[in-house]
């Protein structure tokens, strides 16, 4: 599982460089966003664009990072592909987290 | 062990065995010293020294000949050979390094012969340690790989008596609870499932079942799914969210679907040393009246076939358990008519994927499902394994697979 790092108005854009996050990446995963977080990082966008499939192990890796940011508004995110979209339907997740369709929709909504 | 290198030194010339033995011993060396190759071998076999320093030329069994004994049976040592030589040709130091001699020196004579000697034993002991080193680090590879092979084989038995005990918390199949007929398909991923489901009457008009499963697979998804059967009973032993007893009459309460996940949700929240969540399907059966009331957790959409018509995709989906603190739940409530089915999958079924990576997916459940009216549920739950292992290619699932069918009177 990498992670690529970007940074856009002071706003720290990661980008999933894997297509599933699933049970094998979610740990790496959690992970990498901890670390981020941890150098200081409070407000993450996720850019999923390359992830074509999640499920419920990478789900619980995603809730798990926005509780470490502490408010989904904190972490949004954004080019979700739409089996991913139809699992945080299915959860109802899609209410928790915040999805926009391009990073710098996520950007403009980020702006004070 | 002494500490000292024991040496066989190989001579039928009693003053080179005396000289040469004298000064090997003076260098350090445990000498043996034998007078021909024959009586040599036999004190190999006996005392197996670390090195033998043997004459070329001998009456009976020469060097060569003694080296090749050497080389050609089997020691609990590595056994160093040095050959002493009149001669210092190129043709006989082939000849020699053929037979298996590690070394060579043209007898000494005088003090550079010595030291020469010296040196090259010194050469020799360290190539003895390097061996010695290489055949304890085997030893100890060997011993490793064994214990783990001992280790992974009880941690597999026991993965596998856990597998047998959780299978025995599931209901018969084939079973009916108030005219309402089962039957559930199961196949952990492992020894071991994070999926669990069953099925209960409550009272003489009602009955429930669930379906569940914990996110992730393995032991620990196990241990949660295995504890959540033990809560989930219609015993009103004031554990249970699904029967609370009540101090007027009836002097019990049951538990709608959206309380029962509720409650689950407030007893499962997540923290940061726990990260395990579930979904899950709970419904309620009133039997006299036929209604069936069904709440998801985020489970996949359950698949409801009426008796004379197409398969449909139930309800809206719901929060997971344990994730969201503040998670409302929705349930619906259906009037069920004779011979209607309810399917509820896990996800490793919609989510298993064929050897070119293609996941099984929704619509292909919901698709067989249509053609199976004709089928008994038993039949229908068979033949939907059949697909899903030939889908799979054969091998193990990645992740657990359960359904729950069931069938209204």
């Amino acid at each position: 599982m990498n992670l690529l790092d970007n940074t856009i108005n002071g706003i720290h854009i990661l980008t999933i460089d894997a297509p599933q996050l699933d049970y094998a990446a979610a740990d790496d995963f959690k992970l990498g966003v901890a670390n981020r977080v941890h150098q200081g990082a409070d407000r993450l966008i996720l850019d999923m664009t390359q992830v074509n499939f999640m499920d419920s192990s990478g789900l619980g890796a995603v809730v798990a990072c926005m509780k470490l940011v502490g408010d989904p508004k904190r972490l949004p995110l954004c080019n979700v592909a739409p089996p991913v979209l139809t699992l945080l339907k299915l959860t109802r997740m899609d209410q928790v987290f915040l999805v926009y369709p391009t990073v710098q929709a996520a950007v403009e909504a980020l702006q004070p | 062990m002494n500490g000292r290198t024991s040496l066989l030194l190989v001579d039928d010339s009693p003053e080179i065995r005396l000289l040469l033995g004298h000064m090997l011993r003076t260098w350090g060396y445990e000498v043996l010293v034998a007078g021909g190759g024959y009586e040599a071998w036999d004190m190999i076999g006996r005392e197996q020294p670390r090195i033998v320093i043997a004459d070329w030329i001998m009456p009976d069994l020469d060097g060569l000949g003694l080296c090749k004994k050497i080389r050609d049976s089997v020691h609990p040592g590595y056994i160093y050979t040095i050959l002493l030589t009149g001669r210092n040709d190129q043709e006989s130091l082939i000849q020699g390094m053929n037979a298996g001699a590690d070394d060579f020196i043209i007898k000494p004579v005088n003090l550079e012969g010595y030291n020469e000697l010296k040196a090259r034993l010194r050469a020799g002991e360290r190539i003895i340690q390097l061996w010695q080193a290489l055949q304890e680090q085997n030893r100890r590879q060997v011993e490793l790989s064994d214990r783990l092979a001992i280790a992974h084989e009880r941690l597999r038995r026991e993965l596998e008596t856990a597998g047998r005990m959780q299978r025995r918390l599931l209901p018969p199949g084939g079973s009916r609870v108030h005219g309402v007929s089962f039957e559930w398909l199961f196949i952990p991923s492992a020894c071991v499932s994070g999926d669990m489901l069953s099925f209960f009457g409550i009272d003489e008009n009602h009955a429930g079942f669930y379906c569940i499963d914990v996110a992730g697979h393995g032991i620990a998804a196990s241990m949660l799914s295995a504890s959540l059967n033990q809560l989930l009973t219609p015993e009103m032993d004031g554990r249970s969210p699904i029967k609370r007893r009540l101090p007027t009459e009836p002097y019990y309460a049951i538990t709608p679907p959206v309380e029962v996940m509720a409650e689950l949700n407030r007893k499962f929240q997540i923290d940061t040393q726990n990260f395990q969540y579930f979904t899950m399907v709970y419904a309620l059966v009133n039997s006299p009246l036929r209604t069936l009331e069904i709440s998801n957790a985020g489970m996949p959409y359950p698949i409801y076939l009426p008796r004379n018509d197409s398969a449909y995709f139930l309800g809206d989906g719901g929060f997971p358990v344990g994730i969201i603190e503040q998670a409302r739940y929705e349930s619906i409530k259906i009037q069920y008519g004779t011979g209607d089915r309810l399917f509820i999958c896990s996800d490793g079924i919609s989510e298993c994927t064929n050897p070119g990576n293609e996941m099984f997916g929704s619509e292909r459940i919901l698709n067989f499902l249509n053609g199976t009216h004709a089928m008994s549920l038993s039949e229908t739950l068979k033949e939907l394994e059949n697909v899903i292992k030939k889908w799979n290619g054969g091998g193990d699932f990645e992740d657990d697979v359960s359904i729950l069918g069931i069938q209204f009177p």
